[in-house]
């Protein structure tokens, strides 16, 4: 017999966003996601409802569809079945659900319906790329298949630590020049879903959220080169993937979402060989590692 | 040239510098416009005719809006052809239709130009019968 969700409703903030998780497995999944340093409950209105069920309800309008996960774009809730994994891993897919969820709904519903919940006011952007951590920051080269993602930021610059090698989360301040003044920063997931868990009991948590240090437009060439990219290439080239219900109005969401991204940090493109060491050669030559 | 066009309504645009990048999710087209495409997309707003249009971009890049009309036209088809612009109505047809619902019938001189607006998609026809129906007005 389910419990009712008031009775089990927790809130948290989730990458930066409040978040109340109820259902009959709510606690459960808040014991797993806030950690042992479980971060205050938020007092601001939630961004998002995550309901745990024993099984994800059937599909209703206005409602998408993921692995495991139900989104209802009108009721800002995410329906999670109880996941068949245990301990870290269902932790792992919980807390990505809930990241897939709050990007489509800045997507859907505009970046500033997001951003006002959001702890520094800033917006989830999908990008179809790969990362790389640095002292400096995050370097993340965008590209469709085939241009060299994986290989740049898992072969070429080995020993830097991957942050993604597909899908980067990046989370951009839209809105006016004052809002902008807040740096685009990459999601790094494996550091946030770590945080806490297993380090040494006074270790300084490491950052999850890098700042955007370099956006890169690749090309494979027999050289290493950079040449500036006009903006509306770049956006172009980053359009996709254009996730939501109603394809327009996130269309134009994340368009302005990436006008602010680009505005802030201007995409290059990337001339590379394979070769590891030209390209770690030339990236510390111009400042970047 | 006194034909309007507007931006598709499910269109969904960026500025990027000067440069503008537009989506039509529906017509499954995305397009980048360079300064002068951005200028002419951002002129098509339903209310500005292509002459106007091709003196505004004459008027920025210094040059003869003769010079510029057709290359204006052929840009402005070539969106629509894309489903990214479409012909917008004629702004002085409008107050004809929005009458109240109790204001009687319409008088005689408005139906030829509810024919022309039904009937006849193409502009330049429409061009064409516009000035007659007009000529008739009180």
């Amino acid at each position: 017999m389910a419990r009712s969700g008031a009775a089990t409703s927790r809130g948290l903030s989730l990458f930066g966003y409040p978040v109340r998780l109820t259902g009959p497995f709510g606690a459960a999944a808040w014991r797993a996601l806030a950690g042992p340093r479980a971060e205050r409950e938020p007092s601001a209105q939630p961004l998002l409802q995550v309901r745990f069920e024993r099984n994800v309800p059937p599909a209703g309008p206005g409602m998408l569809d993921g692995v495991g996960f139900r989104i209802d774009f009108e009721n800002r809730e995410i329906i999670c079945a109880q996941p068949r994994k245990a301990g870290a891993q269902a932790r792992d897919d919980w807390a990505r659900a809930a990241l897939t969820a709050i990007t489509l709904f800045a997507q859907q519903h505009g970046p500033a319906a997001a951003a006002g919940n959001a702890a520094g006011g800033q917006v989830p952007l999908y990008l179809h790329a790969s990362a790389v951590a640095t002292k400096r920051g995050a370097l993340v080269f965008c590209g469709h298949s085939t241009y060299g993602k994986s290989t740049i930021s898992t072969k070429l610059l080995r020993g830097l630590a991957l942050i993604e090698f597909d899908v980067v989360t990046v989370l951009v301040s839209p809105g006016n020049r004052r809002a902008r003044a807040v740096p685009p920063r990459v999601l790094f997931m494996e550091r946030y879903l770590r945080r806490g868990f297993g380090a040494a009991a006074g270790a300084r948590p490491r950052p999850w959220a890098l700042p955007l240090r370099g956006l890169f437009w690749l090309r494979k060439a027999p050289y290493c080169g950079l040449a500036a990219l006009p903006a509306a290439q770049a956006a172009l080239g980053m359009l996709e993937p254009i996730l939501g219900l109603d394809a327009a109005r996130a269309g134009q969401h994340r368009l302005s979402l990436l006008r602010a991204l680009l505005e802030a940090v201007p995409c290059r493109e990337l001339s590379f060989p394979k070769d590891a060491p030209a390209v770690r050669h030339f990236l510390r030559a111009e400042g970047l590692l | 040239m006194s034909t309007r066009y507007a931006q598709h309504p499910d269109a969904a645009w960026e500025w990027f510098r000067d440069e503008v990048v537009v989506l039509a999710p529906a017509a499954r087209t995305v397009c980048r416009l360079n300064a002068v495409g951005a200028q002419i997309w951002a002129c098509c707003d339903g209310r500005m005719t292509l002459d106007e249009i091709s003196r505004a971009v004459a008027r920025r890049w210094n040059r003869s809006a003769e010079n510029v009309a057709a290359d204006v036209r052929a840009f402005c088809l070539e969106l629509s052809r894309r489903g990214l612009l479409r012909r917008a109505a004629e702004p002085a047809l409008r107050p004809a239709f929005a009458r109240p619902a109790n204001a009687g019938p319409l008088p005689p001189y408005v139906l030829p130009m509810i024919a022309a607006e039904k009937g006849m998609p193409d502009g330049g026809e429409r061009d064409r019968v516009k000035p007659r129906s007009v000529t008739g007005l009180p």
